[in-house]
């Protein structure tokens, strides 16, 4: 590009912005590589520590041990914390993937400009509410309320924490999915209006259908949200590592800590940083990292692969 | 609607809507859900930390009569006469960034320099930045000198960090005075001049490439390759120079000589190296440091511009105002204390400043109106003057609103009517943290987050607007770019707690920062919103038509001329409105700052190596409290004041964006 004009013209003027164009292509390419640059950054960090919290605990033990007391007994299975993720994971989406999908599908077919105005803006606070503000809610409000429905619930539970993280990432379905459906052209719609479909017909069987990738990958991304979800499972669902499966009812009610939650808690105490239980961290990040870039990959195939294409 | 109305009627037979209307009930109530929500969230957080029912209903009775029945009058006055709403929306608006600025600064400077820094920095700045505004030329001239003072800054500040101030300085002269000798004879000699800027690019592009590889190696390795490291990445560069020989040809344009341009980098930093490996500068260095990097290189960009014909020369004066305030202030500010009424000046001035310039601009441009308009005809123009005397009733309305407020605040006081028991209150705003709940506050909190918020607005915007241009503008359509921009969304979604690990990792163990310093917090946040940020951009840079690019480059423009005077400037708005939301998001961060060793009990920050704090990590460790105090009362206090900053960044991007749409 550059060369080619200094070749056309010539002289003084076109030798110095080609070189200033140069200077800014490099520039802007220097920005770009930063976004590599930390990917890679992520990866070293995470993996180089956990290389060597690998060589004194065996992958095996970490992998597929059923007690994470890294501090008492020194034992470092993360399966409880898998499942304390779970369950707070599985909990969000009852919440949240159906909420999500119908505000989707009102914003998108049913709501007028003027509730559609007001709406997106306020589902974008709910989106942008610092987590330590949810947490703090689930605590202290949402708990206290559940507590007069089941009398057994513990002061640190799964069943608040899991309900705010839901609505958390409503936003998160609700506008994902929205965008896929507003992307469905209308004739589609049209046509079906001129066979005799009603509203509703046209809204669950020629939209959503339409846009079902975008509503899977919105999906799977909150889904990503809910298990990274950090502050508000510290501060509501509490640090007591227990392996529980989501059919036990009783489970719901008491405290278990997940990945995010266990790493926070390492990461506030005063473990020498390097020490067995402070590498440990970064053997759980890289397990979280893996895990929600999994499903960000699976996410953008699946938008990528299963799209309706309409011109 | 009509259609499925007539269907029904007519003999196609019945049509059950009854489906319909039960679904669409169903996706009404489940988009009610988060509203109702959030507004649950917000009423229970507003009365644990206002606490209205401590309040004497006589109190309610007094600021009903002289706040909410006026304002509420006044609104319904405004509902009629459209022009004087949209003023009075306005005005309250100028206001209420005026006091919200007063606000910041007085929290931000408390107990430290004074308001007297206001009016000693900020205050000229931007008065004379506004009389520059006043001819574009001026504004142009001055906001380039004080970028480059900016940058010198910048760079002598992050580099007296990483490498210590005497190295930065030793580098920075040794690279700078060859640099500049080398840039003023390219200039002279273009031939040579393009061979040679291109050579010594590749070969810095070549040398980076090999130091990444080094370190990492090494880092793996174990091994501290000390010395014979420079060497390496010095041979990196000589084969990025070769590569660039053999790429370009550059031997038959006459330039060959440009070639050995890469030594005079190279020589300047071996001259460096060794220089500071063998002596030690004795005069203080940190004032040399900036004299070098800010003094210079500002002087020399105004004498430049000084010496050249044109207008707005006198812009140079920009980067002197703020400096002289500040020398003034620090000669002053033993003398000057936070008492009533310097708060009450701070908060006149502030309020006055913003409310005169709104109704400064409506004068102005009513009188720009009424000068073009009056040969069309006389009616419009008619119209127009009592549309505009009409309009000017709204500039009434903060008199009104907070007028009436205050009034009713200060006549409950002297009468003796108790108000709420808030615990969001200028004690709360001011105190640092305490044992006891009722003296205990967020002001080391929030001074930490605005120190985090602007070090991530600063790092975190040019960054990734750059590496949008990069994608939007530059980049082929290829493999490559499909890869950065996929990673760039993956980056969006690894959960905020790893970005803690990242900080860790890298500006604690790797660059050396001490654990908790203020400025890692600063660092880790801008990757944790780059991503965001870029991805902003990108739709932004997007948005802007084809159409005015190609006329740009029509007229002979270059691709960075484009960019800086077309495509920028048109996806501004888009870029800021997105900056800003995600910066809201910087703010409400946790889990990355606790990771990095924030602490939530600390002093205010003194330097950017020092111990940072930022108030959700207070609102966390109030949260976790035994007392109820803590964990209801204050944290939601301080839940508030968080909701209250969020709401405020959301409402100004909200409005940036809807202020450049309806013009667009």
């Amino acid at each position: 590009m550059s060369t080619d004009t200094s070749d056309i013209t010539g002289g003084r003027a076109s030798t110095t912005r080609s070189a200033r164009e140069q200077f800014y292509r490099g520039l802007f390419v220097a920005c770009g590589v930063l976004s590599i640059a930390t990917t890679l950054a992520i990866i070293l960090t995470l993996t180089g520590d956990a290389l060597s919290f690998f060589s004194d605990v065996s992958i095996l033990d970490f992998l597929f041990g059923t007690n994470w007391s890294p501090q008492i007994a020194g034992e470092y299975g993360v399966l409880p914390l898998v499942a304390g993720t779970i369950m707070v994971t599985i909990g969000a989406g009852i919440v949240a993937l159906p909420l999500g999908v119908l505000t989707a599908i009102y914003v998108s077919e049913y709501a007028s400009e003027s509730v559609r105005s007001w709406l997106k803006p306020t589902l974008e606070i709910l989106a942008g509410v610092p987590t330590v503000v949810y947490g703090l809610f689930a605590l202290v409000y949402v708990t206290p309320a559940l507590s007069s429905l089941f009398p057994a619930i513990e002061t640190f539970n799964v069943l608040s924490a899991s309900l705010v993280v839901g609505i958390m990432i409503i936003p998160y379905v609700a506008s994902l999915s929205e965008d896929a459906m507003s992307a469905v052209p209308d004739s589609l719609r049209e046509a079906s209006y001129g066979l005799g479909a009603t509203k509703f017909e046209v809204s669950t069987t020629v939209v959503v259908p339409a846009a079902i990738s975008g509503i899977a990958s919105s999906f799977i991304l909150a889904l990503s949200r809910a298990i990274g979800e950090t502050m508000i499972v510290t501060i509501a669902a509490g640090s007591s590592a227990q392996l529980a499966l989501p059919f036990e009812p009783g489970a719901w009610l008491q405290s278990m800590e997940t990945m995010t939650a266990a790493m926070v808690n390492i990461g506030k105490s005063d473990v020498d940083p390097g020490s067995l239980t402070y590498l440990s961290l970064f053997a759980i990040g890289l397990t979280l990292f893996a895990i929600t870039f999994a499903m960000n990959v699976v996410s953008n195939v699946i938008a990528a692969r299963y799209r309706e294409e309409y011109e | 609607m009509a259609s499925e109305r007539r269907a029904e009627s007519h003999d196609l037979g019945y049509i059950s809507r009854f489906r319909g209307t039960v679904f669409q009930t169903l996706t009404r109530a489940a988009s009610l859900v988060g509203v109702v929500a959030l507004a649950l969230l917000l009423v229970f957080i507003t009365i644990d930390a206002v606490r209205p029912t401590t309040a004497d209903p006589a109190w309610y009775a007094v600021v009903v009569s002289t706040f909410v029945l006026p304002t509420l009058l006044f609104a319904a006055y405004s509902r009629r006469h459209s022009a004087v709403g949209a003023v009075a929306v306005r005005a309250c608006g100028a206001t209420v960034g005026g006091a919200a600025l007063a606000t910041v600064l007085i929290i931000w400077l408390g107990d430290q320099l004074g308001p007297l820094t206001l009016i000693g920095v900020i205050v000229p700045t931007l008065v004379v930045g506004a009389v520059l505004a006043r001819g574009r030329e001026a504004l142009g001239v001055g906001l380039q000198t004080a970028g480059v003072a900016a940058a010198g800054a910048t760079v002598a500040t992050v580099g007296a960090l990483f490498l210590g101030a005497q190295a930065t300085l030793v580098y920075a002269v040794a690279l700078g005075v060859p640099m500049a000798a080398l840039g003023w004879f390219f200039l002279s000699r273009p031939a040579i001049g393009s061979v040679g800027a291109h050579a010594i690019i590749w070969a810095a592009i070549a040398a980076a490439l090999t130091s990444v590889v080094v370190e990492i190696g090494s880092a793996f390795a174990g091994v501290r390759l000390g010395e014979t490291a420079l060497a390496v990445y010095a041979l990196g560069a000589m084969v990025g120079v070769l590569g660039y020989a053999i790429y370009a040809r550059a031997y038959r344009d006459g330039g060959i000589v440009g070639l050995l341009a890469p030594f005079v980098p190279l020589a300047a930093v071996l001259a460096g190296y060794l220089f500071h490996r063998e002596f030690v500068i004795t005069t203080p260095v940190t004032p040399l440091l900036y004299l070098a990097l800010v003094g210079v290189p500002t002087i020399a960009v105004a004498a430049r511009t000084l010496s050249r014909e044109g207008r707005g020369r006198i812009g140079v004066v920009l980067p002197l105002v703020p400096v002289v305030g500040a020398a003034a202030v620090l000669a002053f500010h033993n003398r000057f204390l936070l008492t009533g009424p310097t708060v009450l000046g701070t908060f006149g001035l502030a309020i006055g400043l913003s409310f005169g310039v709104y109704a400064w601009r409506l004068d102005t441009r009513r009188g720009a109106d009424a000068d073009s308009t009056p040969g069309t005809s006389v009616d419009s123009s008619d119209g127009g003057a009592t549309a505009h005397s009409e309009g000017r009733l709204g500039l009434l309305a903060p008199l009104v609103v907070f007028g009436g407020l205050l009034a009713g605040l200060l006549g409950a006081r002297a009468f003796g009517i108790a108000g709420p028991q808030t615990w969001l209150d200028v004690q709360f705003l001011l105190s640092d943290s305490h044992y006891e709940a009722a003296l205990a506050g967020l002001h080391p909190a929030l001074i930490g987050s605005l120190y985090v918020g602007l070090m991530v607005a600063i790092l975190s915007f040019p960054v990734g607007v750059g590496a949008a241009i990069y994608l939007e503008e530059y980049a082929p359509e290829n493999r490559w770019t499909r890869l950065l921009e996929v990673n760039i969304g993956n980056l969006a979604g690894v959960p905020s707690v790893v970005y803690g690990l990242l900080g860790v990792g890298v500006f604690v163990r790797y660059a050396g920062l001490p654990l908790g310093a203020l400025i890692v917090g600063g660092f880790t946040l801008s990757l944790l919103i780059l991503p965001i940020v870029i991805i902003s951009a990108q739709e932004a840079i997007r948005a802007v038509p084809d159409s005015l690019r190609q006329a740009s480059y029509g007229m002979g423009s270059t691709r960075w001329q484009t960019i800086r005077n077309v495509v920028l400037p048109e996806a501004l708005p888009g870029i800021l409105t997105g900056t800003i939301l995600a910066l809201g998001r910087a703010v409400g961060e946790t889990a990355p700052l606790l990771m990095v060793g924030y602490a939530a009990v600390s002093g205010v920050p003194d330097s950017l190596t020092g111990q940072g704090t930022a108030m959700p990590l207070q609102v966390f460790s109030w949260a976790r409290d035994a007392q109820p105090l803590f964990r209801e009362n204050l944290a939601a206090a301080g839940a508030l004041t968080m909701l209250i900053v969020m709401l405020a960044m959301n409402g100004i991007a909200i409005l940036i964006r809807n202020k450049y749409q309806t013009q667009s």
